[in-house]
């Protein structure tokens, strides 16, 4: 019962958001006013319990569908259960998945040997060799790119990385909580040299491989693996995602709409009405600023992170208890609502944003086959960084334009905006 | 006299291998030395092996009693903080906020086994804690911006709160 209805809110959402884009009628803009008959690429986005969802069911995950092909042929697979992330940069895939027919081209140095990655996340990380692929994502294709297939590369995983790396190791589909990611950040490349001073010489980063040993080397940016969406031939200024509103303290699945281009077509027009922040390219392209209580903070737009991450303590928001299933979660006593300011990385534009905060523990066991929370927070822990996860993703557009790149009548770039719907 | 010889020769090859062992042997515990845990000494060698240089912080203070002296590792990428209990010289917690990990095997030393071993909670690709009786490991951040938290929690001179390990 609780299913079908989920369902239906979502099947109307989601069709309320299709029929908007379609018609252009995103506040207002039209594809007369705008100037657009064309429509981007869109992908659709889901929210559910992932790729195994009987041993390993996810929370909070945003999900899309990407085809990889052996590059200039027909030779394509189509994978399910691609965690959109605007937390990286980059196309990665767990090796287990591919079938055994998709040959992908992998990448040498000059001395042929093989190009490896290896890339932290601080919830894990992964290892696995860098290949070409034409990546397919709904009409849009960035033809001939670096990817990283994560696990099987037959080289054995070195100290360099992995003495750098929080574990666990995620080269499976299990562990990684997804069959691959698109990393869709305003960053270009992975680990951009503008961004990543000095240049790294262990841990996070690119190692060659021979039989022997595994060293690490500096990639030149236009090696590295980096946002497919840049390589794409016209929608390749930015990107913008749209999920519903949820109604309840959670949902059994969400749908949703990645559309790529930013002011590039009828239906991926950035209203006047959106609040634009400017992100910081010379640290970190989704670096902006927050404040709760007067306290400044760093601050991130991830749709990788699956809660709001706030200054709970300061907040006065208890943790959930060890023994409970919210363990790792925040639980206030009852629903309560909360106000922080988001601005660009320099201060400017500071919009106050309010939110929701649910006790975990009591929505996990009220709706224990759920996947979509939005009401989901965790404590910062003692950091600076304020993270604006998943949670903050529903209910809105939320636009991001990449770095370098080129918005027609929008704002300079790189930058994170978004509009309530 | 040949095979005297011979043996002669067995004799001072064995001994040249068991004074390379000890050399090893030797050398060693100054490689693998880990700090959490260890003596305040540590610091030093951390610092050596992560090319950063230590200076003296301001301690933590509770009802006048200096309970955890606090030592600043600066590196390239960022900083370390190392908590030592001044009554056994042990160091009980690291904290690091840098640009990129340090390198935690370096710094965690048997901790970093455990990690490697024991399953941590994964809260999505951002944040990653273990949480024991004796130890807590919490680590997070993005890109290009870390944080971690290591905490003996037994360790902890009594009046010091996990909340004080910043």
């Amino acid at each position: 019962m609780m299913k079908n209805q989920y369902n239906r809110w979502s099947k109307n959402i989601f069709l309320t958001i299709v029929l908007c884009n379609l018609s252009a009628c995103n506040n207002g803009s039209s594809s007369t006013s705008s100037g657009y008959s064309r429509v981007a690429g869109t992908a659709p986005i889901i929210v559910d319990n992932g790729p195994l969802p009987q041993t390993n069911p996810t929370q909070n995950i945003a999900y899309t569908t990407v085809t990889l092909c052996q590059p200039g042929t027909d030779n394509c697979q189509t994978i399910d259960h691609i965690q959109i992330d605007t937390g990286s940069s980059g196309f990665r895939i767990i090796s287990s998945v591919l079938n055994s027919q998709l040959q992908l081209p992998l990448m040498y140095d000059s001395n042929g040997n093989n190009i490896v990655e290896c890339m932290l996340y601080d919830g894990g990380y992964t290892w696995g060799n860098v290949a070409y692929a034409d990546v397919k994502i709904g009409d849009e294709i960035a033809p001939n790119i670096p990817i990283n297939i994560n696990g099987g590369s037959g080289f054995a995983i070195p100290k360099a990385c992995s003495d750098y790396a929080v574990p666990p190791l995620q080269n499976t589909v299990a562990a990684f909580g997804a069959n691959g990611l698109i990393g869709i950040n305003p960053q270009l490349h992975d680990l951009e040299s503008a961004i990543f001073t000095p240049p790294p010489t262990n841990g996070t980063g690119y190692y060659s491989c021979s039989l022997e040993s595994c060293n690490y080397i500096i990639l030149p940016d236009s090696q590295q693996v980096g946002n497919p969406v840049q390589h794409f031939a016209i929608d390749n200024n930015g990107e913008l995602l749209q999920l519903p509103n949820i109604m309840n303290s959670a949902a059994e699945s969400v749908t949703g709409l990645l559309t790529f281009g930013i002011n590039t077509a009828a239906n991926n027009i950035l209203p006047q009405s959106a609040n634009v922040f400017n992100t910081n390219a010379a640290t970190e392209d989704t670096l902006l600023q927050s404040q709760f209580e007067s306290k400044l903070y760093t601050a991130f737009v991830d749709s990788g992170t699956s809660y709001y991450q706030i200054p709970a303590k300061d907040l006065g928001i208890p943790e959930c208890s060890k023994s409970s299933s919210g363990y790792g979660y925040l639980c206030p006593q009852s629903d309560i609502e909360i106000s922080g300011v988001i601005s660009s990385f320099n201060g400017s534009n500071p919009t106050i944003y309010s939110f929701m905060i649910a006790n975990a523990t009591t929505v996990f066991n009220q709706y224990p086959n759920a996947a979509a929370f939005p009401y989901l927070a965790g404590s910062l822990d003692g950091s600076n960084q304020v993270i604006w996860g998943l949670p903050f993703f529903y209910g809105k557009s939320v636009y991001l334009g990449l770095d370098q790149a080129q918005v027609v009548s929008g704002p300079s770039t790189p930058f994170a905006a978004y509009v309530e719907q | 006299m040949f095979t005297e010889n011979i043996k002669g020769v067995f004799i001072m090859q064995l001994l040249r291998k068991l004074q390379l062992l000890l050399v090893v042997l030797v050398i060693t515990p100054s490689i693998c030395y880990a700090s959490l845990a260890s003596d305040v000494s540590s610091i030093n060698t951390d610092a050596q092996l992560l090319n950063g240089s230590v200076s003296k912080s301001s301690p933590i203070i509770v009802n006048s009693h200096e309970l955890l002296n606090v030592y600043t590792i600066n590196l390239s990428i960022g900083q370390i903080l190392e908590y030592e209990n001044p009554t056994n010289k042990q160091i009980v917690a690291i904290t690091w906020h840098t640009k990129r990990n340090p390198n935690i095997r370096q710094l965690l030393g048997s901790y970093f086994v455990r990690l490697q071993q024991q399953p941590t909670q994964k809260l999505g690709h951002s944040q990653v804690r273990y949480i024991n009786d004796d130890f807590i490991f919490t680590a997070g951040g993005v890109l290009n911006d870390r944080y971690a938290k290591a905490i003996l929690v037994q360790a902890l001179p009594t009046g010091i709160r996990i909340e004080d390990i910043k």
